[in-house]
């Protein structure tokens, strides 16, 4: 999958800063200051992974830290601390499905935040 | 801060094997490698995944040197180095057993041939290595810093390992 | 150099002795497999050496944890000074890095070292370390132990030692490494519970993974070390997978392709 420039400018006004990278095949967003409205932490670094890497999940979204939704929500951390591209990252349990647009995807995968 | 370099054995093999080749006019053969570098906690590391020999038809006829290359070899290392984003160095031989040196000759006339590199790829480490039969010795130019560092390591990762160059 | 110490090494080649003293390496993982290979690294002249672990010793690791005390349960004493106090017995001027806490929260020195040593639990730990490790270009010697239950029939003891050279198959190339492996281990994720582990094979597979280690810097068997060995512990024996066989290992690694500049270094990120 190429990110292109329509599905950056599509998740933009979520995050203060974007940038790409393809490593073994899968491509990945970096969302430098993403916005968790209702959480603690409000903002925080994200990393969009639009690959499988052998887990399972067909895409995922990991974060700089854990994050605390606004609701109660028992979210499954079965990722932590895992090195992604020379940073470490958290990551919940959440499947959210390939083919799915950019936007579509981090909007499914935000689910549980929101 | 150190300066570590990596290659794989294989590509080691591939280096020397081509700078051994004799030229037809040339004393010296020379090419360029290319990698990516790390910030490590020491200092910096370049990985070296590539490597292009010079064109034999590239090199300048001058005796009073080993080998000299000309502004069209210069440009396609640099032309490489950008299409990559890319580290670049500078890579000859002395085909003797024991620590190279760089020759007043080289000191002189390499590190201006590394300069432009500095503004194609500004994110990445430039230098010159100079190999002998079983060690290596080199000089990098990190980015942000004007001087040159010595490489204090270079290891060659393979089966058996070979750790040449200064060790820190 | 040989002393009188490293007499009985001779056989290793006049320049071992300055290999184990001039090579940097780090140990991840100083459980029942790390610090076996701690231990040994020690004996033969590492001199260089990176520890690195999170725990704390406890009363359940002194079935296992080489070096450990029961003083140092007591204390709690961490897995890494344990590691450190064996290497300075038995060499006093080696120069041992302790690296409290997980390796990736020191990446930047490992990242410095000639050989990782992986003792690490579980297969996204093994993916995440090889995919550093390749990144970095450093050789990963991997080990770890499992036993399986079934009901009604002896416990089956397995383990593995492979090395993971950057440009040469990858734990993914040999299967070790695979989606199915992966997606039942995040399934069971929290569920796993305490893993059977023993001293004796965590032995073999550290002396097996020091051994290439030392062939690898030396070259004295003039043979190439192994790659993969699997270890059966019910009838103790080591030796590559017969399923080895069937693998082209001259075939370029497709997973960590060794010519794509992108796969090494700092990873870029393009700004959009």
């Amino acid at each position: 999958m190429m990110v292109t420039d329509h599905d950056i400018d599509s998740i933009r006004p979520v995050c203060a800063s974007l940038s790409t990278c393809v490593a073994g095949q899968v491509d990945y967003v970096l969302m430098v200051g993403l916005h968790l409205p209702g959480c603690r932490p409000a903002e925080c670094d994200a990393l969009l992974c639009l690959g499988d890497r052998g887990e399972g999940y067909p895409t995922r979204l990991f974060f700089a830290q854990e994050i605390t939704p606004p609701k109660p929500y028992n979210l499954n951390w079965n990722a932590r601390g895992v090195h992604i591209l020379g940073r470490s990252w958290y990551a919940y349990s959440w499947k959210v499905p390939a083919g799915l647009s950019v936007q579509e995807t981090l909007q499914q995968h935000l689910r549980p935040l929101q | 801060m150190t300066v570590h370099v990596r290659l794989t054995s294989a590509l080691y093999k591939d280096i020397r094997a081509d700078l051994e080749r004799p030229h037809e006019f040339a004393a010296e053969r020379v090419g360029f490698a290319y990698g990516r570098q790390a910030l490590t906690s020491s200092g910096v590391l370049v990985i070296v995944i590539a490597f292009d020999p010079v064109a034999d038809s590239d090199y300048e006829d001058d005796p009073s040197v080993g080998a000299r290359i000309g502004a069209p070899a210069i440009n396609k290392a640099l032309q490489r180095a950008a299409s990559l984003g890319a580290a670049a160095f500078h890579v000859h031989a002395h085909l003797h057993a024991g620590p190279p040196r760089f020759s007043r000759t080289d000191l002189a006339q390499l590190p201006p041939v590394m300069e432009p590199f500095a503004h194609i790829v500004s994110n990445q480490t430039r230098g010159l290595l100079v190999f002998s039969d079983d060690d290596c010795t080199g000089l990098a130019w990190v980015p942000g810093e004007r001087s040159s560092r010595r490489v204090s390591a270079v290891t060659v990762v393979g089966s058996p390992m070979q750790l040449i160059g200064v060790r820190r | 150099m040989t002393t009188e110490r490293t007499s009985r090494q001779s056989f290793l080649g006049d320049h071992s002795d300055d290999q184990f003293a001039r090579v940097s390496v780090a140990v991840l993982g100083l459980g029942g497999g790390g610090s076996h290979i701690v231990q040994q690294l020690g004996h033969i002249g590492f001199s260089r050496i990176g520890i690195c672990d999170p725990d704390v010793a406890e009363e359940s690791n002194l079935n296992r944890l080489v070096g450990a005390t029961e003083k140092d349960v007591e204390v709690g004493a961490r897995k890494v000074d344990i590691a450190s106090r064996m290497i300075k017995g038995l060499r006093g001027t080696a120069k041992v890095q302790v690296l409290f806490g997980r390796w990736e929260e020191h990446a930047n020195t490992i990242a410095d070292v000639d050989l990782i040593f992986g003792c690490l639990d579980g297969y996204a730990a093994r993916r995440d370390l090889e995919s550093f490790a390749r990144r970095h270009l450093i050789p990963l010697i991997d080990i770890g132990m499992d036993v399986h239950r079934a009901d009604g029939a002896a416990p089956q003891m397995s383990g593995q030692v492979i090395v993971s050279m950057p440009g040469g198959p990858c734990m993914w190339c040999l299967n070790y490494l695979n989606n199915v492996v992966l997606t039942r281990e995040a399934e069971k994720y929290g569920a796993a519970g305490p893993r059977p582990q023993v001293v004796w094979p965590n032995g073999i597979l550290a002396s097996a993974a020091v051994g290439i280690a030392v062939d690898l810097l030396t070259g004295w068997t003039q043979q190439r070390p192994p790659i993969y060995l699997e270890l059966d512990g019910n009838s103790l024996t080591l030796a590559p997978p017969a399923r080895l066989a069937l693998y082209d290992l001259q075939k370029p690694c497709r997973h960590f392709p060794a010519d794509d500049v992108d796969h090494h270094g700092d990873p870029v990120f393009k700004v959009r």
